[in-house]
């Protein structure tokens, strides 16, 4: 299964199989399990589903924090999730996250100058001047004025501006893989697109590779190359970016599709739009996660648990009916 | 553990700190960003009882001890500023030694317990799990005695000297700061820029020096001016007992203890200490209060 | 049953550390032990028979851990040894008085209560109001005074220039019902009087908060008088969170009562403890500390589980 997806590009990212579980109120659950995908090098995969369906747990899951409970993560040829944490620290140089919240990812008590150069000096850099210039080179990339932001703390700086001091901490140490952990979702639209179009200048420019997970269907459509869905802790669909939103393949993401404004009303039956709560991943459905919300749920769902299969070239789904056809 | 538990706990030994006051604070606080007058009326008495404790190392203040046989339980007088004692020894001289007691327990007895607090609390707060278990075993065996017991009992068969003395107090302080430490560093921790931090390599020890110490130790300092009062009501109350500092060296607790005996006769020997306790008190209460509302709003803002 | 079962667990350790501690406590005494407990100013230096004796009866000749299960053996039979200064079994000595101080905390947590409910009730009923900011302020300053200084300011006003009632003193109960209680009024007053500013805070926040309530309003709609709705609808929901503040109060109680029993003669614990300290009287010191130790373990213990009861939430949450 794995070895289908399209590795034609050299792969930057292999993630297989990996399970992150969660001990609450004395009970195990799995925030995701059996997560497995492919990142190549300079594309951008984005990861949609709704909010606690574990798309942040799997970007932090890569980033081994915490290390997935089984699985195998391996980045660039190697795998993490062996590493202890001082073995990690060079590897984290090229494997960056940006989180949701900019302000929240920033220490209030703390300098921009010293924030940035936090990952330098981490890792190991001790030259005064060669750090100023470093962060004076990042912030400028991002658009902040160095003159003006470097001794400021973060609660002087807006959402926004605030998100491009993360995305300047993330980049000064050249990374080649960047999480990007919803990192539009609290900012304002107008301030949204301009973040958007910070990140692909800064793919362009750094030659990075993005997994870029997010709620927002569209957002994630414009900036992906492919994109995943995930419901209740796994992969229900991978498909390019253009093959999902025309010919989506799981009842799921159709649903989800539905609930785009533009194309809702196209080509999808709005029998399609998602009714219905998430099941508590505590206790998921048995068989197929999606099938208590599923128009064409049968049988066979209940009893058995569809395998993340491929339909066409570079099109994986896990369902026992996807849909077909144009 | 059960946060409610362990605060209502702590709430025996400091019932001035716990939610009663957080009560009490929570009303007042009226979002203002000044300090206001009563704040730095606070912090004019507390810099003039200072200056002038500090003052006896380089003015000669006249002695505290000498008996002046002539002006036995006399009033105000230039040469006796406030009077004198039964004994005639000079009243506003032996306040002013008096303030000296409190003040080098008021300034030394907090800073060791917020040391160890702040180790034991963040660490607690930070790695939770087992060390959350076991610091909060060692905070309950603290607690196991009433605060004041155990201090009379340390003095009694230790000997009661000023390093007791510091160290029994700091020893009653440690809790209290754990718990705001503890409490503090769990509410940072869940941060992003604690992930960040982590995801960009640093190491644990790292992480709690330079990301979570810098945003706790805000909270907890302004705690600190609240356990001050604590431990000068401490001291006073067990010099009261005459368990504390021996005589002859004055301390406040100690001569309100000896103008008891003598209420009814010259109520000054017993006022003019318990004054300076009072005010000392009330001064380092409303500022803590008031610097804790400050750095409240500081955290939720920020 | 779980929340309970794990509490009691916790109290073996605590236990042991409390009583060891409490026995080590005369081992901090500096130089001989027998020397430090015999050798007296006043008194002729004791003959070696004494010192023979005092050694057998501390057991100094075995090892510290066999010295301290004798100890405990015997303490968990009522016998924690005789003082030296008075010969007085400590537990007798201790029988004596702990009626009288548990007279004393009981009247001042009724006086407690007489003074918080009233102008807590009060204040959150005219929250914000002048009367309401009046007793704030004067609550926080009340918060600034420490018992002993509390204690002696009521001795002057009441005793001194009114002369009201007595500043020192204490009469058995049997003999003279009226002047024994007479004697606990300034003394309780003092320990429930500290008391009240916290009690009395909890329980405005906890007014105003249930004032807001639907049910509240109902009430008011129905005509019922104001006071018949604070005393009838409001206090009760009110009041959780100030009942098990009080009876949280213990370890202000226990130091609250020995500063005002020293303060105001009377002979309960408190006193003795601090007699006994001023004669030297180590065996009695350690005799008393351990028992008030293993007094407040077991109070404690006892409203941690009360809580529970009360709010089975914090048993689950444990």
């Amino acid at each position: 299964m794995p070895d289908s997806t399209n590795t034609t590009e050299a792969t930057l990212l292999e993630v297989r199989d990996i399970t992150v579980e969660y001990v609450t109120q004395g009970q195990r659950f799995a925030a995701i399990s059996d997560v497995s995908m492919d990142i190549a090098k300079g594309e951008t995969l984005g990861l949609v589903g709704e909010s606690g369906c574990g798309k942040s747990t799997t970007g932090r899951a890569i980033i081994q924090l915490p290390t997935p409970t089984a699985g195998s993560v391996k980045f660039e040829g190697r795998e993490l999730t062996e590493l202890t944490h001082t073995d990690m620290r060079p590897i984290r140089k090229r494997l960056q996250i940006i989180f949701q919240d900019p302000v929240s990812s920033l220490n209030p008590r703390r300098r921009v100058k010293d924030i940035v150069a936090e990952p330098l000096i981490i890792s190991g850099m001790t030259n005064k001047a060669e750090i100023d210039a470093k962060v004076r080179e990042v912030l400028n990339a991002v658009g902040m004025d160095p003159d003006i932001t470097l001794d400021r703390r973060p609660h002087q700086f807006s959402g926004g501006q605030c998100q491009r001091i993360c995305i300047a901490r993330s980049l000064i140490m050249e990374p080649n893989l960047i999480v990007c952990d919803e990192p539009v979702s609290a900012l304002d639209v107008s301030v949204q697109a301009q973040i958007l179009n910070l990140l692909e200048d800064m793919k362009e420019r750094y030659g990075l590779t993005l997994l870029f997970i997010s709620h927002d269907l569209a957002v994630v459509k414009n900036i992906s190359d492919r994109v995943a869905v995930m419901y209740l802790g796994k992969f229900c669909e991978l498909a390019s970016s253009e093959r999902i939103y025309e010919a989506p393949a799981h009842p799921y993401t159709a649903g989800l599709m539905a609930t785009i404004p533009e194309i809702g009303d196209k080509s999808i039956d709005n029998a399609m739009a998602l009714t219905g709560e998430i099941p508590s991943p505590l206790n998921p459905p048995s068989g197929c996660r999606f099938r208590t919300r599923c128009p064409h749920a049968q049988e066979k769902c209940a009893a058995e648990e569809p395998a993340f299969s491929e339909i066409e070239p570079g099109h994986q789904v896990a369902c026992h009916f996807p849909l077909l056809g144009e | 553990m059960a946060e409610n538990a362990q605060t209502f706990r702590l709430l025996r030994l400091f019932p001035f700190f716990g939610k009663g006051n957080a009560a009490i604070a929570s009303d007042r606080v009226k979002k203002s960003r000044k300090l206001g007058l009563v704040f730095w009326l606070a912090v004019s008495w507390l810099s003039l009882c200072l200056l002038a404790t500090i003052s006896t190392n380089f003015i000669t203040f006249p002695d505290p001890l000498s008996q002046d046989y002539a002006a036995l339980s006399a009033p105000w007088t230039m040469e006796h500023l406030m009077g004198t004692d039964n004994l005639g020894r000079n009243m506003f001289s032996r306040v002013i030694f008096g303030a000296a007691t409190s003040f080098k327990i008021a300034f030394t007895s907090p800073f060791i317990g917020m040391g160890l607090g702040l180790i034991l609390g963040m660490c607690a707060g930070y790695f939770r799990g087992r060390v959350d278990s076991t610091v909060s075993i060692f905070i309950d065996s603290i607690l196991a005695f009433p605060n004041i017991v155990l201090a009379i009992a340390i003095l009694f068969y230790a000997g009661a000297n000023l390093t007791n003395l510091v160290l029994v107090i700091a020893f009653y302080t440690i809790p209290q700061f754990t718990r705001i430490s503890r409490a503090n560093t769990m509410l940072y921790a869940q941060r992003e820029f604690v992930v960040a931090a982590r995801a960009q390599g640093a190491s644990h020890i790292r992480i709690l020096f330079r990301e979570l110490l810098p945003n706790v130790i805000v909270p907890v300092a302004a705690y600190s001016l609240l356990i001050m009062s604590f431990t000068i009501a401490l001291e006073g109350t067990l010099s009261f007992l005459g368990v504390g500092l021996p005589p002859p060296d004055p301390t406040w607790g100690q001569m309100i203890s000896e103008g008891v005996e003598e209420l009814e006769e010259d109520a000054f020997i017993s006022f003019v200490p318990a004054a300076f306790m009072f005010l000392t008190i009330l001064s380092l209460n409303l500022m803590g209060d008031r610097l804790r509302q400050f750095t409240d709003v500081k955290a939720s803002s920020a | 049953m779980q929340y309970f079962k794990l509490k009691l667990l916790h109290l073996i350790p605590v236990f042991f550390i409390v009583t060891f501690a409490s026995f080590m406590m005369l081992n901090l005494l500096p130089g001989d032990l027998v020397d430090a407990i015999l050798l007296d100013e006043e008194s002729a230096p004791p003959t070696e028979e004494d010192r023979l004796a005092l050694a057998k009866e501390l057991n100094l000749d075995k090892p510290v851990i066999v010295r301290y299960a004798l100890w405990l053996g015997n303490m968990l039979t009522g016998d924690l040894g005789r003082s030296y200064v008075t010969s007085q079994p400590v537990t007798e000595a201790l029988w004596q008085r702990i009626p009288i101080s548990l007279e004393l905390m009981v009247m001042s947590q009724i006086l407690a209560i007489l003074i918080s409910v009233p102008l807590g009730v009060m204040s959150g009923y005219y929250a914000n109001s002048t009367f309401d900011r009046t007793i704030s302020t004067g609550a926080f300053g009340l918060l600034a005074i420490p018992v002993f200084i509390a204690g002696t300011m009521l001795i002057w006003v009441f005793a001194i220039m009114l002369g009201w009632l007595p500043s020192s003193g204490h009469w058995a109960m049997e003999e003279d019902f009226w002047r024994n209680i007479e004697g606990f009024i300034l003394p309780a007053l003092t320990i429930g009087l500290v008391e009240v500013p916290v009690l009395m805070r909890v329980l405005r926040t906890d007014i105003i908060t249930t004032l807001q309530e639907d049910y509240i309003a109902l009430a008011k709609s129905k005509g019922m008088t104001t006071s018949y709705i604070m005393f009838h609808h409001a206090l009760r929901p009110s009041s959780f969170s100030y009942v098990t503040l009080l009876g949280l109060q213990l370890g202000n109680l226990i130091t609250g009562s020995i500063v005002v029993e020293t303060l105001f003669s009377i002979p309960g614990v408190g006193q003795l403890l601090i007699n006994s300290v001023d004669n030297r009287d180590e065996i009695m010191v350690q005799g008393v500390i351990t028992f008030v130790a293993l007094v407040y373990v077991g109070m404690n213990l006892a409203v941690d589980l009360m809580y529970a009861v009360l709010d089975p939430r914090v048993a689950r949450r444990a």
